[in-house]
C-alpha cells in the first residue's frame, strides 16, 4: 500500500507572513493570480458588556495556510472529465498535462481552492507536493520556508500521532466532504469548523 | 466572465432539446407533418434548431483552455464525472438528431422512431446540462432550483421557438393550431415567471442569511422585465386574426432567449461566493 502524504499546520506559531506562499510562488514561477499555497486571515470580535457600564472587546485574528490537502476522496479527481486529475505515484493529487482540457470543473468542485486555471499554459495547475523535492528526501518548499515552522509535511499517520487529528476548523470546510490529509494544530483564537463569528479579510489576496 | 461561453452553450443547447420536443408534439397533431415552412424539404424548425445545437457546441469550445484535449473529456465517463455524460449525451443527441433529420428530409419510414428517441435523448442531456451543477461545493447550485430553471429553459425556448417557425408557414394548417399554441406558449411562459420569481427570493433568502451580496444583483430584475415584454407580445400575438404575426413571435422568442441570458449569468456569478471563503458552511 502506498504511503500516504500530508500537510501540518500550526495556527499558534503562524503569523501570516506569507514567506510559504511566495517561496511556492517562486518555485513554481507561478503567474499572477495562481498560489498553490494561500494565507486566509480570518478574523472577528463584538463588545461585551461587563454590567457595570463598561464594556470590553474580544476581538480575535489567525491564519490558516492552506494548499492542496491531498484529500483521500478527492472531489477533483472524480469530477474531472478527462481522468488529467489524479492520484501520482506517492498519493499525491497531481494534474496530467498531456490529459487536460482547462475546463476548470476541478476549480469548481475543490472546497479548498486547490485547482487553479494558468492563464499561460491555459491549463489546470496545483500543489503536487513538491515532488521533485520529495523524490530526493526534500520536504516541499513551503514547510522549509517557513520562518515559524508553522507548518509541517510527512506521512499522514506521522503527523497524525504526533500533532492530533483535527482537520478542519473556521475558515475551513468540513473534513467529512473529500477527507483532507491535513492536521491542524489550533491556536488560543481558533474557532471550530462552521463558525460564524469571524469572516475571512483578504479575499482580494487569495 | 470566463462562463461567457457556458453561459451561451447552456442556453442554446436547452433551446434546441425544447424544439425538438415540440416538432415532436407537432408531429402528434393530426395536422401536423409539415406543417410549417420548408426549406429543400426540411422542416424550418429543423433548421432553426441545428443553428442552435451549432451554435452552443461551438461556444462551448471556448471555454476550453487547451480545446485540442476536447475529446478527453469522454475519458471521465468510466469515473463517472457529470461532464463527461453531459457530452457523452451531446453526442448521443447530435446523432441522434442527424439520423432523424436525413431520414425525414428522404421520407423513410423510422422517422418517427428516430425522432422519439432524439427527443427521449434531448431529454437525458438536458437533465445532465443541470446535473454538472448540481456541485455540494458550491451551495446555490446544489439545489433542485438549477433544475427547475435549466428545464425551464427548455420548454420556454423550445416552446417560443416552436411557436415562431409555425408563424412563418402559410396556408390553412398553422391557422387551424396556432391558437392552441399560442395559450400552450403563454401558460409555459407563465409558469416561467412564478418560477424565476420564486428563484430570485430564494437565492435572496440564501444570500442574506449568508450575509454576502450578490455580485450581479440587478440581473434577476432585467430577466423578470424581460420575461413580462415577452408575455405581453405573446398576449398581443394572440389577438392577431389568423396568426399573421411572425414579427412579434420572433420579438417574444429574443425577449426570452434574452431573459435566460440574463438568468444564466446571475447562476453563474453566484459561483463567486461560495467555497473557500466559508460564506456558507456546508
Amino acid at each position: 500500500m502506498k504511503k500516504q502524504y500530508g500537510f501540518h499546520v500550526d495556527i499558534s506559531k503562524c503569523t501570516g507572513c506569507k514567506t510559504c506562499q511566495v517561496s511556492c510562488k517562486a518555485l513554481k514561477d507561478s503567474p499572477a493570480g495562481v498560489s498553490f499555497r494561500r494565507v486566509y486571515e480570518y478574523s472577528g470580535g463584538t463588545w461585551q458588556d461587563n454590567g457595570d457600564n463598561t464594556w470590553r472587546q474580544d476581538v480575535f485574528a489567525y491564519y490558516v495556510s492552506i494548499s492542496c490537502n491531498h484529500c483521500e476522496n478527492p472531489i477533483c479527481v472524480r469530477s474531472c472529465p478527462t481522468t488529467a486529475m489524479h492520484k501520482d505515484e506517492n498519493n499525491l493529487v497531481s494534474v496530467d498535462h498531456s490529459k487536460c482540457v482547462g475546463c476548470r470543473y476541478c476549480e469548481w468542485s475543490c472546497p479548498y481552492g486547490a485547482p487553479q486555471f494558468d492563464p499561460v499554459i491555459r491549463q489546470m495547475t496545483k500543489c503536487d507536493g513538491c515532488s521533485d523535492r520529495l523524490k530526493k528526501g526534500e520536504k516541499p518548499l513551503c514547510v522549509v520556508s517557513c520562518p515559524l515552522r508553522a507548518l509541517d509535511f510527512g506521512p499522514i499517520e506521522e503527523l497524525r500521532a504526533k500533532y492530533g487529528s483535527i482537520a478542519a476548523i473556521a475558515p475551513l470546510p468540513q473534513d467529512s466532504l473529500t477527507g483532507p490529509n491535513l492536521v491542524i494544530t489550533g491556536g488560543k483564537h481558533t474557532r471550530p469548523v462552521q463558525n460564524k463569528d469571524g469572516a475571512v479579510l483578504n479575499k482580494k489576496e487569495i | 466572465m470566463h462562463q461567457m461561453p457556458l453561459v451561451l452553450f447552456t442556453v442554446l443547447i436547452q433551446a434546441s432539446t425544447g424544439l425538438l420536443l415540440f416538432i415532436g408534439l407537432n408531429r402528434l397533431h393530426p395536422t401536423g407533418t409539415r406543417s410549417v415552412a420548408t426549406i429543400k424539404g426540411l422542416d424550418a424548425p429543423q433548421i432553426f434548431m441545428w443553428g442552435l445545437f451549432i451554435l452552443g457546441l461551438t461556444a462551448s469550445l471556448f471555454h476550453l483552455g487547451k480545446p485540442v484535449n476536447a475529446f478527453n473529456v469522454l475519458r471521465g465517463v468510466s469515473t463517472g464525472s457529470p461532464l463527461s455524460i453531459e457530452m457523452l449525451c451531446v453526442g448521443i443527441f447530435g446523432a441522434l438528431t442527424f439520423l432523424y433529420t436525413i431520414t425525414a428530409w428522404k421520407g423513410g419510414k423510422a422517422q418517427n422512431a428516430l425522432l422519439a428517441a432524439a427527443i427521449l435523448a434531448g431529454l437525458a442531456l438536458s437533465y445532465a446540462v443541470a446535473n454538472v451543477y448540481v456541485i455540494v461545493t458550491i451551495p446555490l447550485w446544489d439545489s433542485i432550483w438549477t433544475f427547475i430553471q435549466f428545464f425551464m429553459s427548455v420548454l420556454a425556448l423550445g416552446a417560443l421557438g416552436m411557436l415562431f417557425m409555425m408563424s412563418r408557414a402559410s396556408g390553412p394548417i398553422f391557422g387551424a393550431s396556432w391558437k392552441k399554441w399560442n395559450t400552450a406558449a403563454i401558460a409555459v411562459l407563465l409558469c416561467l415567471t412564478v418560477s424565476t420569481t420564486l428563484y430570485a427570493a430564494w437565492s435572496g433568502q440564501m444570500l442574506g442569511q449568508a450575509g454576502a451580496e450578490a455580485p450581479l444583483a440587478s440581473l434577476p430584475l432585467v430577466r423578470a422585465m424581460l420575461q413580462m415584454v415577452g408575455l405581453f407580445l405573446l398576449v398581443l400575438a394572440g389577438r392577431r386574426e389568423g396568426g399573421n404575426a411572425s414579427g412579434l413571435y420572433a420579438a417574444v422568442f429574443l425577449c426570452i432567449f434574452g431573459s435566460e441570458l440574463a438568468g444564466r449569468i446571475f447562476f453563474y456569478s453566484l459561483q463567486q461566493v461560495s467555497g473557500m471563503l466559508q460564506i456558507f458552511a456546508y
